[in-house]
């Protein structure tokens, strides 16, 4: 007995384990990576490649290996109009829904009200609501008859319901409010970061109101703006669901193209161009931010030295 | 309670711990006896939870045995040993009721309904806890709590309980009644029990035997009296107790086993030793607690040790009065004095201390 | 009311009401706007929930009778019944995938020191930050060049890569706040470590496990973007029934199918509330 119990100390628990340490791990996150790999990565891949393929008449893409979906897009007026006015909505959502976002993110890091848990509730809630469902909300809250032109009718210089269903403004409305949750979670934590004392301070040394905003608080919220702008900015580049729904058949951005291209066209190899563009942007746009982000992080250190 | 399992031994063999580059635990050895209770005295980082954890099996000694009851266990997973433990922040089960707290170690050992409902009653009732049952950690006190880690940590009848700083997160009231009632139990049942505390009070009162550690070494073993009273080492003497010490070199062996001691300043001490083997000679340190010091505005006239010095601060603490005397060199006296009809001294007077040679102590760095 | 009465002339004889109104001014202003974004937030769900329960054919503020029309409409027509079913089905099947690999992949990032441990767990994150339509023509494309028809398990497997990365997400904020100490007191007390998964970490996990169930459940239950290229003619899902429709023709049932994923969201967000609370999950 007392052999064995000695036999089995040689062999020490670091080398008998080791494998088994490896196995565990490996097991638990391997089918992740694979579905990963299969699910996303492999098919950007190939969707890369399938943007060199031609349109033929009779197979939906057709073996190649051409620059003319490329060519196509830059060379044509509509295309890169298109582009334009999708980079122009992209950042008219993004610095809109930063305006409507911002004081709900400051009530909500500062405030004790109880109903907090029900006001953050409500700001989830277009966060997790399908998208097409609050399109459809906001194609009733604007048409003709909805409640927003009931209220403006109210006011009396407005004597015509003003047309917002089904054009572009109405969908920039909608599509702002809808990001407005993406902005409040990114702000949170960067407002709740910044003292009250801090403001306090501002105050007690003579500061108003809007001295305080502007030269305490939204330097230092900063993080949270950039992270916030990044991520509606490319929600916005992308966006095809409120447009189509909302802003009606006049209103095209860039996925809008990709749907009908994909889905009316079948001009797949076009789509694939533009989804590869729209990736590399919406990577580009992250790498930016990124770097900024780095950069003030990097100048908050040496501002702490 | 019937079929008790048997009450185990722990030994540790020159165990020892490295994690990365730091040694927690540096070649320990230590016998604990069958229904001893030993307590693990330390400053936080001293590697007493270490060498618990290495009890309890949730930490595998880099070198050196774990034996509990004559098994050698360094490498028996902790679900296979029978030590039950009780967690610093009690670890209850937050899912669980009291009753499946304490049922938790049955249940998973397949004991049977019956069975368990009549053994998690006992140990609910014997830490007095009766009437809990249904609640949940959440719904009772840190002392309950306490008591309920207990019960279950005693349900499994293991062979040796484990504690680590049990204590530490009750308020001092709560702090002593618990220490007692813990005491109490553990004697009753007769459990081989492993403490762990940093407070030197908790551990003196506790335990039969104490067990010094300091930078991951241990540096003294012994009961109470034996620590308080006799110290080896320096930190020994600094950490249980308030105490002067007296650095400097030893000069040489004296007669009838004291030694020959002279300070930095130049102060010739005969002092005993603790230690089993005599001191070498070289940098030691004298210790003297405060209550051995004698002081007056004379020295009687068979008084040894005697030192001239003004008191430089007096402090009345109801049964004692601490006086600061300055000596010389710097050298600052703190001096006890027993609150009977003696003459007291005043802040600023002329004084003299003087005390026992067997009063002194040559300790040891380690 | 009667102290609150007695007090008021004294204020308002040191300065007027106007004067007051006046300093107050930005406070209610602050006020007034949150109170109109918040409107802007809970509307579009809420004139949903109106409409559903209206008896007018079409939008109208404000609602006109009370009928349950369009819920009897919805359920009366086959294909609407048949995209809750696969909705819900898909949901399901999706929320045991995601909760099977999120709870892998956070058990390995918050149990084991390893180099690479960053990069895995952004790696795992990044389909958060990846555009949902790129992914989408991506896997139809490539699933069609493999002549791959779409199924059932296709448009599951395809909501699991976007609702994976909030399980993951969330486990590893619930795995943080684990004390790791439970499971060391119930390997104390003899339980194996299988045991000690069943019986203490899963159940001390349950609340996130669940609330990080629920979500993956209703991202899918309302990805649209996803569906749309990949469920095809029949496993329409709820969301692209909506979708087709809003864009050929008008139906009132439709908006009891936007009211129903409306209830679903809200008594998803409920759950989560009383499990984790809503903050500690976004």
């Amino acid at each position: 007995m007392a052999t064995l119990e000695q036999a089995k100390v040689a062999v020490r628990p670091s080398t008998q384990k080791r494998y088994g340490r490896l196995l565990v791990p490996g097991l638990l996150v391997l089918p992740s990576l694979i579905v990963l790999l299969v699910f996303v990565i492999i098919p950007l891949v190939f969707m890369f490649r399938y943007s060199f393929y031609r349109h033929g008449y009779l197979v939906v893409m057709e073996p190649a290996f051409t620059f003319e979906n490329y060519i196509r897009f830059f060379t044509t007026v509509f295309y890169l109009e298109v582009a334009a006015k999708t980079l122009g909505y992209a950042l008219i959502v993004t610095v809109a829904s930063l305006i409507m976002g911002y004081p709900v993110a400051y009530f909500l890091s500062r405030s004790r009200t109880r109903f907090r848990p029900l006001l953050m509730a409500i700001v989830i809630v277009p966060f997790t609501l399908s998208l097409v469902v609050s399109a459809y909300g906001w194609l009733a809250l604007l048409s003709q008859n909805g409640i927003i032109n009931w209220f403006l009718t109210k006011i009396p210089f407005v004597d015509e319901p003003i047309k917002l269903a089904y054009t572009p403004r109405g969908a920039l409305i909608a599509m702002s409010v809808n990001f407005i949750p993406y902005q409040v979670l990114a702000l949170l934590s960067a407002i709740s970061n910044i003292g009250r004392d801090l403001e306090e301070a501002s105050y007690n040394l003579g500061a108003n109101r809007r001295q305080t905003f502007f030269k305490v608080l939204l330097p230092l919220s900063y993080p949270g703006i950039l992270s916030g702008c990044t991520l509606v900015f490319v929600l916005g580049l992308t966006a095809f669901i409120a447009p189509r729904l909302v802003g009606g058949a006049s209103m095209i951005m860039l996925g809008n193209l990709v749907y009908d291209n994909m889905i009316v066209y079948l001009n797949w190899p076009f789509a694939a161009a533009l989804g590869f563009m729209l990736l590399g942007a919406t990577m580009a746009v992250f790498f930016i931010s990124n770097r900024l982000l780095r950069l003030e992080f990097i100048e908050r250190e040496r501002g702490l030295r | 309670m019937q079929e008790q399992t048997k009450v185990s031994d722990v030994k540790l063999e020159e165990v020892k711990k490295v994690f990365g580059h730091i040694t927690a635990v540096d070649s320990v050895s230590l016998h604990i006896k069958e229904g001893e209770f030993v307590s693990l005295l330390g400053p936080s980082g001293c590697g007493k939870t270490t060498t618990l954890r290495m009890v309890a099996g949730f930490v595998y000694p880099t070198e050196g045995n774990v034996y509990i009851g004559s098994k050698l266990v360094n490498d028996v997973p902790p679900y296979k040993r029978t030590c039950g433990m009780v967690f610093q922040n009690y670890a209850l089960f937050p899912h669980l009721s009291v009753f499946e707290n304490v049922a938790f170690g049955l249940r998973v050992r397949g004991v049977k309904g019956d069975e368990i409902r009549k053994r998690v009653a006992a140990a609910i009732e014997l830490v007095r806890m009766s009437g809990y049952e249904k609640q949940y950690p959440k719904q009772l006190s840190g002392g309950q709590q306490q008591r309920i880690a207990l019960a279950r940590a005693l349900v499994i009848q293991p062979g040796v309980l484990l504690l680590d700083e049990p204590l530490s997160n009750l308020d001092a009231k709560l702090r002593l009644q618990m220490r007692e009632e813990i005491r109490d139990l553990v004697k009753r049942i007769g459990i081989t029990t492993v403490f762990v505390t940093h407070d030197q009070e908790e551990s003196l009162t506790i335990a039969d035997r104490i067990c010094v550690m300091n930078n991951g070494k241990m540096e003294q073993v012994g009961s109470a009296t034996e620590i308080y009273e006799a110290p080896q080492t320096v930190f020994v003497a600094t950490f249980v107790g308030i105490t002067n010490l007296l650095e400097g070199r030893l000069l040489g062996e004296a007669n009838g086993g004291l030694y020959a001691v002279e300070s930095k300043q130049g102060i010739k001490v005969i002092a005993r030793s603790a230690a089993s083997e005599p001191p070498k000679l070289g940098a030691v340190a004298i210790s003297i607690r405060p209550e051995k010091v004698c002081i007056g505005r004379d020295s009687p006239k068979d008084a040894t040790n005697v030192l001239g010095g003004r008191v430089t601060s007096k402090v009345y603490l109801g049964a004692i009065i601490r006086y600061r005397v300055a000596v010389r060199d710097g050298l600052e006296f703190v001096v006890e004095q027993q609150n009977r009809e003696v003459e007291q001294l005043g802040k600023g007077e002329e004084a003299q201390i003087w005390w026992a040679s067997k009063d002194a102590l040559v300790v040891t760095h380690k | 009311m009667i102290e609150g009465a007695a007090r008021k002339p004294a204020i308002e004889a040191k300065g007027g009401v106007l004067i007051r109104l006046w300093n107050q001014a930005p406070s209610i202003l602050f006020r007034l706007v949150l109170f109109v974004i918040f409107f802007l937030l809970i509307a579009p769900p809420a004139i949903v929930l109106i409409s559903s329960f209206s008896r007018a054919l079409f939008f109208t503020f404000p609602p006109q009778g009370l009928s349950l029309i369009a819920y009897e409409r919805f359920i009366a027509n086959p294909a609407l019944v048949s995209a809750l079913k696969v909705s819900t089905t898909v949901g399901l099947a999706n929320m045991v995938f995601a909760l099977v690999l999120g709870i892998g992949a956070a058990f390995v990032i918050d149990r084991y020191r390893f180099p690479g441990r960053d990069v895995l767990e952004a790696v795992l994150l990044a389909p958060l930050m990846l555009p949902v339509l790129v992914l989408s023509i991506a896997i139809l494309m490539f699933i069609s060049q493999l002549h791959i028809p779409r199924n059932f398990w296709l448009l599951t497997i395809s909501h699991v890569l976007v609702t994976t990365p909030f399980v993951l997400r969330i486990m590893l904020a619930g795995m943080a706040g684990f004390e790791r100490v439970l499971e060391e007191a119930s390997a104390s007390l003899g339980a194996r470590p299988w045991q000690t998964i069943v019986k203490v970490t899963f159940p001390v996990l349950q609340p996130t496990i669940l609330s990080a169930g629920v979500l993956a459940f209703v991202v899918s239950f309302g990805q649209v973007t996803l569906s749309i290229f990949l469920a095809g003619q029949k496993l329409a899902t709820l969301p692209v029934v909506i979708w087709a429709y809003a864009d050929y023709s008008y139906d009132v049932a439709i908006t009891a199918v936007a009211a129903v994923i409306i209830f679903v969201t809200i008594v998803v967000l409920a759950i989560v509330e009383k499990t984790t609370g809503v903050e500690r999950v976004f």
